[in-house]
C-alpha cells in the first residue's frame, strides 16, 4: 500500500499535472463565483480540454476545478447573497450580511480557510477508509455489485431534492439510455435504429455537455441574458487586514470547522446526499450546537465555517463509493467517474487492488487542490468578486461553443453534437418540468455496470444470486432504509 | 393555480411515457439474453410512469401541493420553443460551417438578436471567440474538428 502511495504522488507531481491542477483550480474559482455556472457546467466545458491530456493531468485539471468551484460558489453568496453554485446555499446566510458590514473579504477569507481544513479532513477520511474500503470490496462478489448499483441508484432518488417518483423515472430514462448500444454479451444491436454512432453506446460526455451545461444556458436564456445577477454596490475595506482577520476567526471556532467536515464527509458517502444537503445540514447542526445560536444570521464566522468546511471535507467521502464500488455519490461524480472511463480507469474493485496507485493520486490531487484552492482564494478574493457582474448573454455563446466542441472532440462524431443538442432540450424540460437530474446521468453511469454485474451474477451463481448471505444483508438494510425514508417522507407532506 | 404549466408538465410527462413505452416493444425484438436488461428497466420505468400520474390526478385536487409546482412553471409552451430554437440554430451553423466558424456566427447572431448588441459590438466578441476557440483547439491543442458540410465540399 505505501508503494502505490509513493507511486501515485510521484504519478502526480509532474511539472504538468501540477500547472494543470492550478489551472482547473482557478476555473473553478472564477466559474463557481460565477452564478449559473455549477460545478456540473464547469466540468462539462472542461471535457473537451481534459480528453487531450494525459490520465493523471486530465484528472487534476477536472478535480481541481471542481474542488474549486466548492469554493468560489461562496464568493457571490457572500458579495451579492446569491450562491454561484447549489452547495453555498447557507453561506448566504452568515455570509451576506459581511458584506453587508463591508466585511466581505473576511468572510470570503474564512470561505476559503475553512473550504481548505474542510477539504484537507475529507482527503484524510479517504485515506483511512482506503483499508477498510478494500478488505469490504475484496469480500463482495458481482451479486453484491449489481445489488450495490441498484442500490445507489435508489439512494439517489430517494434522497434527491424533488419528487420520489419522477426521480424513479429519471433513473429509469437513466438506465433505459445506457442500454443503447451492442448488447455486452450476445453483441445484438440495441435501440441503434441503424446509426453507426451509437453502436458504441450513447457518448457520455455529449450527454452531459447536453443534459447540464445546454440545458443551464437556455435556462438563462429564458431568464433573461442582459441580466447580470450582480447590482448590489458592494463595497470591499482594507482587504489585507479583514484576510488577516478571517484567518484568524477559522482557528479560534476550530472546533465548528472539525465538527462539520466530519458531518460533510459521512453525507458525501450516502449517495443522492448533494452538497446542498451537507451545506445546509451542517449550517443547522452547527446553529443547533452553539453556544448563542440568536447571532447565527447576522454575520457571524461560524456561520461560514460551518457550510463551507463540510462542503470540501464531502468530497472526499463522495470519493470513497465512487471509486471503491463505481457508484457515484453525485452529478458531479458521475461526470468525473465517465471521464474515468474515457482515461481506461475502469472505478470499481480494481481501483483498490491494481490501480490503487491511481486512486492515491486521486486522494493526493484532492487534497493538494484544497490547499490551492484555499491559497489562491485568499489571493484573488477580492478581484473573482468582479467575474459575478458578466452578464449572461456574454456567457452563454461561450459556453454553448464549448460545449459543442467538448460533444464533437469525445467521440470524433458529429453525432456527438446531435446528442448533445437532443439532452439539452432534454435537460431544460427536466428542469422546467421538476425532473431531478442526478438520478438520469447516475442511471446512465450506473447502467453499464448493472448490467454487467447481473449477467455475471446470473452465469456464476444461478438466477438465485441474491440469496447470498451478503447479498441478503444488503437487500434487508437497503429495504429497511427505502421504507424509513418512505414514511419519513410522507410525515413531511403531511406536516407539509 | 398555473394551468399553462401543469399542461406542460403533463405534456412532457405524456412524451415520457410514449418514450418509454417505445422501448419496451422495441425490446422485446431482441434476443432472450439482449432483452433482459432492457425489459427490467423499461418496466420499472413505466411502473414508476403510472405512478406518476396516479399521484398527479391525487395531488391535483390539494391546491397546497400545486402550489409548489407553480413558482417553477411560469413560462408558456410558445417561450419554451422560442429558447429551444436557440440550440437548433447553433446545431444548424455548426453543421454548415463547421464548429469553429459555425460557433463564431452562432455568437454574432446571439449578440445581436438575444444580446440586444450593436452590429459592431457583436462582431468584436464573436470575433474574439473566434480567435480564442482558434488558438486553443486549434493552434494548441491541435484537435481534430469537424468542418461542416461546406468545408467537406472546399467552399
Amino acid at each position: 500500500m505505501i508503494d502505490a502511495a509513493i507511486q501515485g504522488i510521484q504519478m502526480l507531481l509532474t511539472q504538468e499535472s501540477v500547472i494543470f491542477m492550478a489551472i482547473g483550480v482557478c476555473i473553478g474559482i472564477f466559474t463557481g463565483a460565477m452564478p449559473g455556472v455549477t460545478g456540473t457546467i464547469t466540468l462539462a466545458i472542461l471535457i473537451p480540454f481534459a480528453v487531450k491530456l494525459s490520465p493523471v493531468s486530465a484528472l487534476a485539471l477536472l478535480l481541481g476545478a471542481h474542488v474549486a468551484t466548492e469554493f468560489g460558489g461562496s464568493i457571490s453568496a457572500i458579495l451579492i447573497n446569491t450562491p454561484g453554485t447549489g452547495q453555498a446555499v447557507a453561506t448566504c446566510f452568515d455570509g451576506y450580511p459581511f458584506a453587508q458590514k463591508g466585511e466581505a473579504t473576511r468572510a470570503i477569507a474564512i470561505a476559503a480557510v475553512s473550504s481548505g481544513i474542510g477539504g484537507l479532513i475529507g482527503f484524510l477520511a479517504l485515506l483511512v477508509s482506503l483499508p477498510i474500503m478494500r478488505a469490504i470490496v475484496l469480500a463482495l462478489a458481482a451479486p453484491e455489485y449489481f445489488i450495490l448499483a441498484f442500490v445507489g441508484l435508489t439512494f439517489i432518488a430517494l434522497l434527491g431534492e424533488k419528487s420520489i417518483t419522477k426521480s424513479f423515472i429519471a433513473g429509469g430514462l437513466g438506465l433505459m439510455t445506457a442500454m443503447i448500444g451492442l448488447d455486452p454479451v450476445t453483441s445484438a444491436s440495441r435501440f441503434t435504429f441503424n446509426w453507426l454512432y451509437l453502436w458504441d453506446g450513447i457518448d457520455l460526455i455529449a450527454v452531459v455537455v447536453g443534459f447540464f451545461a445546454f440545458a443551464e444556458m437556455l435556462e438563462l436564456i429564458r431568464k433573461g441574458s442582459e441580466k447580470s445577477v450582480a447590482s448590489a454596490n458592494v463595497v470591499i475595506k482594507s482587504p489585507w487586514a479583514q484576510i488577516r482577520q478571517g484567518i484568524k476567526d477559522v482557528f479560534q471556532h476550530i472546533g465548528v470547522t472539525v465538527q462539520c467536515s466530519t458531518l460533510g464527509i459521512i453525507l458525501g458517502v450516502i449517495p443522492g446526499l448533494g452538497g446542498t444537503v451537507a451545506n445546509v445540514m451542517a449550517y443547522g447542526t452547527a446553529k443547533r450546537t452553539s453556544k448563542h445560536p440568536e447571532d447565527w444570521g447576522t454575520g457571524i464566522p461560524e456561520g461560514v465555517q460551518a457550510p463551507e468546511s463540510a462542503n470540501n471535507a464531502k468530497e472526499g467521502g463522495a470519493l470513497i463509493p465512487t471509486l471503491a464500488f463505481g457508484i457515484p455519490g453525485s452529478a458531479a461524480m458521475a461526470i468525473l467517474l465517465s471521464v474515468f472511463i474515457m482515461m481506461g480507469i475502469v472505478p470499481g474493485p480494481e481501483m483498490l487492488t491494481t490501480n490503487l496507485h491511481m486512486t492515491f493520486a486521486l486522494a493526493f490531487i484532492l487534497a493538494i487542490a484544497n490547499v490551492l484552492a484555499a491559497v489562491l482564494g485568499l489571493v484573488v478574493a477580492a478581484g473573482a468578486a468582479k467575474f459575478t457582474f458578466v452578464p449572461s448573454r456574454y456567457l452563454i455563446p461561450v459556453v454553448l461553443a464549448l460545449g459543442s466542441i467538448g460533444a464533437y472532440i469525445s467521440s470524433d462524431n458529429i453525432g456527438g453534437v446531435i446528442i448533445a443538442v437532443i439532452f439539452g432540450f432534454m435537460g431544460y424540460a427536466f428542469k422546467r418540468f421538476g425532473y431531478s437530474k442526478a438520478p438520469f446521468i447516475v442511471g446512465l453511469v450506473l447502467g453499464a455496470v448493472v448490467e454487467r454485474y447481473l449477467h455475471l451474477a446470473v452465469r456464476l451463481y444461478s438466477p438465485l444470486f441474491f440469496l447470498r448471505p451478503t447479498s441478503m444483508v444488503i437487500i434487508v438494510a437497503t429495504l429497511i432504509f427505502f421504507f424509513w425514508q418512505i414514511i419519513k417522507n410522507r410525515r413531511m407532506g403531511v406536516q407539509r | 393555480m398555473n394551468n399553462k404549466g401543469i399542461k406542460g408538465e403533463y405534456i412532457f410527462s405524456a412524451f415520457l411515457f410514449l418514450v418509454i413505452l417505445v422501448f419496451l416493444s422495441v425490446s422485446l425484438n431482441f434476443n432472450q439474453t439482449a432483452r433482459n436488461m432492457p425489459i427490467i428497466v423499461g418496466l420499472f420505468a413505466l411502473i414508476s410512469m403510472i405512478s406518476y400520474f396516479y399521484d398527479a390526478r391525487k395531488t391535483e385536487r390539494n391546491q397546497l401541493y400545486c402550489k409548489e409546482k407553480e413558482k417553477a412553471q411560469d413560462s408558456s409552451m410558445l417561450q419554451h420553443l422560442q429558447i429551444l430554437v436557440w440550440l437548433l440554430i447553433l446545431f444548424a451553423n455548426v453543421v454548415v460551417l463547421g464548429l469553429i466558424w459555425g460557433s463564431g456566427v452562432f455568437t454574432l447572431i446571439f449578440e445581436k438578436i438575444e444580446g440586444k448588441r450593436t452590429w459592431l459590438q457583436s462582431f468584436i466578441f464573436s470575433t474574439c471567440l473566434l480567435a480564442f476557440l482558434q488558438i486553443v483547439f486549434v493552434l494548441v491543442l491541435k484537435a481534430r474538428l469537424y468542418h461542416g458540410v461546406l468545408g467537406l465540399l472546399n467552399i
